[in-house]
């Protein structure tokens, strides 16, 4: 649990999107699956997950509806729309900009 | 886009569906978190605990997701003006304390700007007010004269300078049995003004062309509603007008009333002036009677170059006169606005302006200390709102809010607090003015328009804004710790800022009630050190210099008349000449002389301090005596005995000159030198001469009283000469026209300072109940050690006292240092009046010593067990 790392201010989003791309999905599905994708690395704060998904929402990047859970309640599914879709794109690029462009920095002596 | 906005107006509309859906995904969450923590073996209590630490804040988090929608801010103003008015709902005390306080300050003070705004501010309902000048002139001897006729002639042709004037005579009249104001008028007077007529015709420059003709009338549209219904025959009907019959031939436009301070509620041609008023010459080459003349400046002209222009018409035309009614300079006064916004009316304004505004301030003083201990009592509220991740900032802005909902009512309450203000201030005005005053305010409509009503909304919003923001930034202030735990006045230090206003608030009404105390004071000088305001039953006439004897044979024969006395200048009825005089050690001094029968300190019944009165002989013979003032004496002959001393005149020539060198022959009481504003210790002296010299101001007193002797005086003149009588009046009326700007100036300062110190009075014993409530265990364990009642309550009279005497201090300094400014009116006004201090003073000081006793007293009856339990 010691080297968990703090996530990125304004990475959530793109964390989301990035999951929703395989299918919907519930919130609980989302934390689990960050979970495992990173290896147990990342640390997201549950409670600002779902006010994020709001927010996605909001901008309609992604869309909610109700549906049944897998053990049979009812839960919140979202999934990408098509302009969250080209968000996603649009986020990775920045990202990969970047993450590149600071891998440079940090590798000059 | 719009899929995005129908998103948030869903969630803002929805806004409780949404919350719950949200609570609901946050509860299945918590759920899946719970059942999978106890998979992995924990037990039930502390899966669900470690789920919902792994939840983190939710509630600052949602907050923050709500900030993702732009329409955050209006929601929440809605559910804070809810969240007002349901708490509002359980304190209506508090909140009828707020709203009455705010709308007495605000009242007033709407009140006042309404009165500012209708004469200063609002531009008179004419074309192009403001190229509208008013000429008027200085001559040598400083005095302020208008335009004869024949001067207006001599200037309208001035048309390098002047695009159009026009001249204009008021007259106060009875029409219909009510007194009216009308205005003689030349005919260009409505084209010039851009009037139009309602009904009929106005005047016409070819009505103005011969005197005496023609006998027609424009009426007001005012008066023709109020004093002829509307009558739509109007046209034509005889309106008696000092008995002469004019026709009416139009009605003016409604809400055209001219360029005066009060609309002119008729108007008829100049040329009608004489026929009118026979007594009043106006077009004669000799005549000296004024006319008042408002001319038009020409584009681009300045009123300096127009002034400077004029003057060089009105110097070659008094190039003849006597060196002193020579013109010196040209006064043109805008009259864009009823009352121009010169430097006098400046001062006279900014002084109320800013006393109905300290006002308005100790009114929002009252309110923020009741807001702050209103703040304390929710601060286990807002703690426990504070902790359960509210953000400080929300907390603000939401009690921010609640000031504003309470601003809504307060400025109700005001408007309706400001029309009461008003109606009562007119009747006032009515019912203290003197008789021949009256006409003017019939008229005068007090309207509240757009710019105050902006005005108040503006007043209304910086009162709540100041009120609620200092309290709302102290009571978010506490750690959230503390305040759940209950304890919050440790690291708070509001029991000072609260003192803080209190001495603010003590210090702005001794200010205002020191003002009023030198009003009163001054206004029972005026009334009392003077003989002259004392005298009564006196009618005095101007006569014109050949009907004199007539006139005195007449006066002389009435049953009633006592004596006459004949005066150069009249008493109480503009200002006696200087003169410089030297006396024996050759102390020189200007002085007011007066030159006057025998008779005259008898009819005003000046009493004789030392010495003789002049004899009827002196009078005749205009000898070479003199009766001199207390003050003269004291100025010219300081510790010696005036008697015999010799008032030499050293500059003057002419007809004075004979009395240079007179022998003091008797000291009488100080009295003033004409009007009641002047001062009566003002040095003054008098020369003899015989009560039949023509051109002299009669006075007579009579055994009758004043108003039914002039009504006998001027019919037996009349009966003989029906032009002899230029000017006649009764000192009583001379007197409470003068008298009349005092009172009100009194009553205005007392009806202020008044309020001032009631809300002080309430402020203090609001501070103090709260000291007592907030102190409460330590005065329980005081009275458990053994502190008698009558030590704990005189204790708390001494910080009463304490905070008295700060604001004390700070209001009678603001106050001193303040007059050096008010140079304006030093010389009516003695602003340093110790009486007028120690009132001030003392009244606050009595005030704030019972409000505070009150609550203090309380203090006395804490029951030290009860205090001691309480926590």
């Amino acid at each position: 649990m010691a080297d968990k790392t703090e996530l990125l201010q304004g990475t959530l989003d793109l964390i989301v999107l990035k999951l929703l791309r395989t299918g919907p999905a519930n919130g609980w599905d989302l934390t689990q699956s960050i979970q495992v994708v990173s290896k147990g690395a990342l640390d997201v704060n549950y409670g600002s997950l779902y006010p994020a998904l709001r927010r996605l929402e909001a901008k309609g990047w992604v869309k909610g509806r109700w549906g049944v859970s897998e053990n049979n309640r009812r839960a919140r599914f979202y999934e990408l729309t098509a302009s969250g879709l080209k968000q996603l794109d649009t986020e990775r690029q920045a990202w990969e900009r970047f993450s590149h462009a600071l891998g440079l920095i940090l590798r000059t002596e | 886009m719009l899929a995005s906005i129908l998103v948030r107006l869903k969630a803002l509309v929805f806004r409780t569906r949404s919350d719950a859906e949200l609570d609901e995904e946050i509860r299945y969450h918590l759920e899946r978190e719970t059942e999978r923590n106890v998979e992995r073996g924990m037990d039930a209590a502390g899966a669900r605990f470690a789920a919902r630490r792994a939840m983190g804040n939710v509630s600052v988090a949602t907050e923050d997701a709500r900030d993702s929608m732009r329409w955050r801010r209006l929601e929440e103003l809605g559910q804070d003006i809810r969240f007002a008015l349901r708490s509002f709902r359980r304190a209506p005390t508090f909140v009828l304390t707020v709203v009455a306080t705010i709308g007495l300050g605000l009242g007033l003070l709407t009140a006042a700007f309404t009165l500012f705004e209708t004469y200063v501010l609002r531009p008179n309902a004419v074309r192009d007010p403001t190229s509208l000048f008013d000429v008027s002139w200085y001559s040598r001897d400083g005095a302020r004269r208008r335009t004869t006729w024949k001067d207006y002639r001599a200037l309208e042709t001035r048309r390098d300078v002047l695009a159009e004037s026009y001249a204009a005579i008021s007259v106060e009249v009875r029409v219909r049995g009510l007194p009216t104001g009308g205005q003689l008028v030349t005919g260009n007077y409505f084209s010039m003004l851009g009037a139009t007529p309602a009904v009929g015709r106005l005047l016409r420059p070819d009505d103005t062309e011969i005197p005496g003709t023609p006998p027609i009338i424009v009426l007001s549209h005012d008066t023709w509603q109020s004093m002829f219904g509307g009558d739509s025959s109007i046209l034509g009907q005889l309106v008696p007008i000092n008995g002469v019959p004019l026709r009416v031939v139009g009605v003016a436009r409604k809400g055209f009333g001219g360029v005066e301070s009060t609309p002119a509620q008729f108007w008829a041609p100049i040329t009608m002036a004489e026929t009118i008023n026979p007594l009043k010459e106006i077009f004669a080459d000799t005549s000296q009677n004024s006319v008042r003349m408002i001319a038009r400046l020409r584009a681009g002209v300045s009123d300096e170059q127009a002034a400077a222009a004029l003057l060089t018409t009105l110097q070659t035309r008094t190039l003849e006169a006597a060196v002193d009614r020579r013109a010196r300079s040209v006064i043109l006064e805008s009259r864009a606005t009823s009352v121009p916004l010169t430097r006098e009316v400046i001062e006279v304004f900014s002084p109320l302006a800013v006393a109905f505004l300290l006002v308005m301030l100790i009114a929002c003083a009252n309110v923020a200390n009741v807001m702050l201990a209103r703040g304390m009592a929710r601060q286990r509220e807002i703690g426990v709102r504070l902790s359960l991740g509210a953000a400080r900032g929300r907390i603000v802005r939401q009690l921010l809010t609640e000031s504003i909902v309470l601003s809504v009512p307060a400025a109700i309450a005001g408007y309706i607090v400001a029309r009461g203000a008003i109606a009562f201030a007119l009747y006032l005005l009515v019912a203290k003015a003197p008789a021949s005053f009256r006409p003017f305010f019939r008229v005068i409509s007090l309207t509240m328009d757009t710019r105050v009503a902006v005005f108040m909304m503006l007043a209304a919003i910086g009162a709540a804004v100041g009120f609620g923001l200092v309290p709302a930034l102290q009571s978010t202030r506490p750690s959230v710790v503390r305040a759940t735990r209950g304890d919050f006045d440790s690291g708070m230090r509001p029991s000072k800022l609260r003192s803080g206003l209190v001495i603010a608030q003590v210090a702005v009404s001794a200010l205002l009630l020191i003002c009023a105390g030198i009003l009163l004071s001054t206004a029972r000088d005026t009334r009392k050190k003077d003989p002259l305001v004392h005298a009564r039953n006196i009618v005095m006439l101007d006569i014109v210099p050949r009907s004199n004897e007539l006139a005195l044979d007449e006066i002389r024969r009435l049953p009633d008349t006592r004596l006459v006395a004949a005066a150069t200048s009249a008493p109480l009825d503009g200002v006696f000449p200087i003169v410089e005089a030297v006396g024996s050690d050759a102390v020189n001094a200007e002085v007011r002389f007066n030159v006057v029968s025998p008779s005259y300190f008898d009819a005003f019944d000046i009493p004789l301090r030392r010495g003789r009165m002049f004899s009827e002989d002196e009078g005749r013979g205009r000898a070479s005596v003199a009766i001199v003032s207390e003050a003269m004496a004291a100025a010219l002959w300081p510790g010696r005995d005036p008697i015999g001393q010799r008032v030499v005149l050293p500059k003057h020539e002419g007809p004075l000159s004979r009395y240079s060198g007179a022998a003091v022959i008797g000291v009488v009481r100080d009295s003033r030198p004409g009007y009641i504003s002047l001062s009566s210790s003002i040095p003054v002296v008098y020369f003899p001469q015989p009560s039949d010299a023509p051109g002299m101001n009669l006075i007579v007193r009579s055994r009758a009283e004043s108003d039914a002797a002039r009504t006998a005086i001027e019919s037996a003149i009349n009966k003989r000469d029906s032009t002899a009588i230029r000017e006649v009046h009764t000192i009583e009326e001379s007197l409470s026209f003068q008298l009349y700007p005092f009172e009100m100036a009194y009553f205005t300062a007392a009806i202020v300072g008044g309020v001032a110190l009631l809300l002080t009075s309430t402020g203090v014993y609001g501070v103090l109940a709260y000291i007592v409530m907030q102190r409460r265990r330590e005065l329980g364990v005081r009275l458990a050690l053994g502190a008698t009642p009558r030590s704990v309550v005189a204790m708390m009279v001494r910080h009463t006292g304490r905070l008295a005497i700060i604001g004390l201090v700070i209001g009678a300094s603001v106050a001193l240092m303040l007059s050096r400014f008010l140079g304006a009116i030093r010389n009516v006004f003695n602003v340093y009046d110790p009486r007028g201090f120690a009132l001030g003073i003392g009244v606050v000081l009595v005030s704030c010593l019972v409000a505070g006793f009150v609550p203090a007293r309380g203090a006395g009856k804490v029951d030290p067990i009860e205090a001691l339990k309480a926590d």
